[in-house]
């Protein structure tokens, strides 16, 4: 985690509960941000309007005027392309691509770490950034970011070897994937335990954010036992974002095949 | 100089095994604990660089095996995606020599695997 991926940026928060916004202001002035907090949609647009902001942390229930409701004012009205990244509860189905829906960039769902939310605003930051200034960073359909840097900063140009990397690895993921799937299906929580700990070693070195967090949820609650009933709706996550993460990484692979014989 | 690795993921162990032959070392790669100790035995590596969870011994008990052994001196990096307060203890307490986590930087690992050789060079 880079401790200075809001450095100096400024960060409206939008929260109607009190603790929260203590909770998201300290987070994110770990991550170096400069913020201000505003307790409904409203007083987000009075302040929206009196100060620029980088980045803006949008609560979805609140009284006044909610999340989407402001979003779609910011967007309309100030005609903004401001990030926004929703705060939703996980529970809640269909509340991801309402969001996008409503003109939002990213969500995180409640209760976060410091560690998702980080990975929402790294991605969000990613996706809005019309050139991506690292060509080792590829952004899929609905925000998937693969980051292949690592394997540069490892192999340099050996694009043979990279290439081979990536082959395994889609090679390996769909079958750790069904390994979760059996194990969690057994109940076999230390099998489940295991298996996504060693997801995670592949993706910290072919990078998936979206992935990383699943699969790491998945990894805490196996290993204590708590919220498993989380698992399967993060396993269905898993699939989707994967089946993303295969087709960027086939097209790049075929990409670099035709250039190289070009 | 010999460096052998012990992981059994096999994208972080080609991450691993690619830096280190850049480098310049000659690597042996082994997925688990029990084939790590047996190349151990073989090869007799200038280095270790170890997993933790992996099947059959894991980097912990060959950490213990290895550093038990009065004979062998072979320093140890964990490079482990668990990063507890506890495990990292413990595998210093077994003897381990240093302790990386994942994701880890590339440049890093380079730097403290040839700090290690040198330190283990001059106590020889």
């Amino acid at each position: 985690m880079n401790n200075t991926l809001l450095q100096n940026q400024r960060v409206l928060i939008v929260d109607d509960n009190v603790i929260n916004q203590m909770v998201i202001k300290h987070s994110l002035i770990k991550l170096g941000a400069i913020t201000d907090i505003t307790s409904d949609g409203k007083e987000a647009i009075v302040q929206f309007e009196k100060k620029q902001y980088d980045l803006i942390l949008m609560n979805i229930q609140m009284p006044v005027m909610d999340g989407y409701e402001t979003t779609q004012y910011i967007r309309s009205y100030f005609k903004s392309e401001v990030p926004i990244i929703a705060m939703t509860a996980f529970a809640l189905k269909g509340e991801d691509e309402k969001c996008f829906e409503y003109g939002m960039n990213g969500y995180v769902s409640k209760p976060f770490t410091l560690e998702s939310l980080y990975n929402a605003i790294n991605l969000v930051f990613n996706l809005t950034q019309k050139t991506c200034t690292n060509p080792h960073v590829l952004v899929g359909n609905g925000g998937v970011v693969v980051d292949v840097s690592m394997l540069y900063d490892i192999m340099a140009n050996d694009e043979e070897y990279i290439n081979t990397m990536i082959t395994i690895f889609l090679d390996h993921m769909p079958l750790t994937i069904n390994k979760l799937d059996a194990f969690y299906h057994q109940s076999d929580w230390e099998n489940v335990y295991m298996s996504a700990h060693y997801a995670k070693s592949s993706l910290s070195v072919i990078k998936v954010a979206a992935v990383f967090e699943c699969v790491f949820k998945i990894e805490n609650n196996a290993k204590n036992k708590v919220n498993l009933h989380e698992i399967p709706a993060l396993l269905v996550q898993i699939k989707q974002k994967f089946a993303i993460v295969e087709n960027i990484l086939k097209e790049r692979i075929s990409f670099k095949n035709k250039s190289t014989m070009a | 100089m010999k460096i052998l690795i012990a992981e059994d993921e096999p994208v972080m162990l080609m991450a691993i095994e690619g830096r280190l032959k850049r480098d310049g070392y000659e690597v042996t790669s082994t997925t688990d604990g029990r084939e790590a100790l047996k190349a151990i035995e073989k090869n007799k590596p200038d280095l270790i660089i170890t997993d933790i969870l992996m099947p059959y011994t894991s980097g912990l008990e060959l950490i213990g095996i290895v550093k038990s052994n009065t004979r062998n001196s072979i320093p140890i990096i964990v490079l482990s995606g668990l990063g507890e307060e506890e495990t990292v203890m413990e595998a210093f307490q077994l003897g381990a020599d240093d302790f990386l986590t994942k994701p880890f930087n590339p440049v890093e690992l380079s730097v403290r695997v040839r700090r290690l050789l040198k330190l283990s060079k001059q106590k020889k």
